[in-house]
């Protein structure tokens, strides 16, 4: 799920703000994202998996896949394809790659700290496991 | 106080169906027309391939109806009514996901399985049938018997994204009431 977003938001985020490939994890003490705004930094997925409909053979079960990310970016002078940006992330829940789901879900919220905003979101791929 | 324990995977409710015709003797199907073995340890069946059972999978449910009809009178010696109870009206009804496999069937002009489940009730063929209320292994009772394939409603839902639907199996004349002898 990781590789197929991380696909379609590198072929779609050609402006300001760009995906990188990496983990976000902290680096020096201060978090990827932080240190490098403008970036789109996507975490591994977990999975979680829970009974759709019992049967009295052989449960069918629903796995949600969920890839959490984040973003910051200067909330003091505002990026002219921020908008943009957030339309193409939340369309990424439908690249075409992913196919097996049969629900996509994505969201985010925001969280403003001395002159950073910090998008924070999540896709989440329901599929039959 | 015991009870008919349906939740190991021994136990589990079993639904056997081949056509009437291919039984041992059409009309009274026998523990051999839908298995030949049981492994007690397991609980899977190993079906009788020569007369092409479906062991529906996926069951969710599963009511076993015998329902008595009953004939009332009254006497001028008696204060409150005399009853008789008539023939039953016996089902089997139960809902069940769909498998390819099952509902429309392997293949064509065969038994059961190969002809699937929507076929069976479409074309009106009469199956013989086995229940398993607890399973299959030793000394288990089931019930057997003959009937037709009816109310079929294939469903699926935005939030059900697996098909589902009911079936019943209308009885054709009584249960047969039989304990489990062909597993080891």
């Amino acid at each position: 799920m990781r590789t197929a977003l991380l696909a379609y938001l590198t072929a779609n985020l050609t402006g300001t703000i760009r995906v990188s490939q990496e983990l976000p994890y902290e680096e020096g003490g201060a978090a990827l994202n932080l240190k490098n705004p403008r970036r789109v930094y996507l975490n591994e997925p977990t999975t979680e998996v829970s009974q759709l409909l019992g049967t009295f053979d052989s449960d069918i079960l629903e796995k949600i896949t969920t890839v959490s990310g984040v973003l910051s970016v200067d909330a003091k002078q505002r990026n002219t394809d921020l908008d943009s940006a957030l339309v193409i992330l939340a369309a990424a829940k439908n690249t075409t790659t992913i196919t097996n789901s049969f629900r996509n879900e994505f969201d985010y919220t925001t969280e403003i700290d001395a002159g950073i905003i910090t998008y924070t979101f999540e896709y989440r791929f329901h599929s039959i496991d | 106080m015991a009870f008919i324990n349906a939740s190991t995977a021994v136990n589990r409710v079993k639904l056997f169906i081949i056509k009437n015709s291919q039984a041992a003797t059409p009309g009274t199907p026998i523990e051999a027309d839908f298995y030949t073995a049981v492994s007690n340890t397991t609980g899977a069946a190993t079906l009788t391939t020569a007369k092409d059972p479906i062991l529906l999978g996926g069951l969710t449910d599963i009511t076993i109806n015998n329902s008595n009809g009953s004939y009332r009178w009254k006497q001028l010696d008696q204060s409150g009514e005399s009853v008789i109870t008539t023939n039953a009206t016996n089902t089997l009804s139960s809902n069940f996901v769909l498998d390819p496999a099952t509902f429309f069937g392997t293949g064509a002009g065969g038994g059961a399985a190969q002809d699937g489940i929507f076929k069976l009730s479409n074309d009106r063929i009469q199956i013989a049938f086995l229940v398993a209320p607890s399973g299959v292994i030793d000394d288990q009772t089931v019930l057997m018997g003959t009937g037709f394939i009816s109310a079929l409603a294939p469903t699926v839902s935005a939030d059900s994204p697996v098909f589902l639907s009911p079936i019943t199996i209308e009885v054709n004349g009584d249960y047969i009431r039989y304990k489990t002898t062909l597993a080891t």
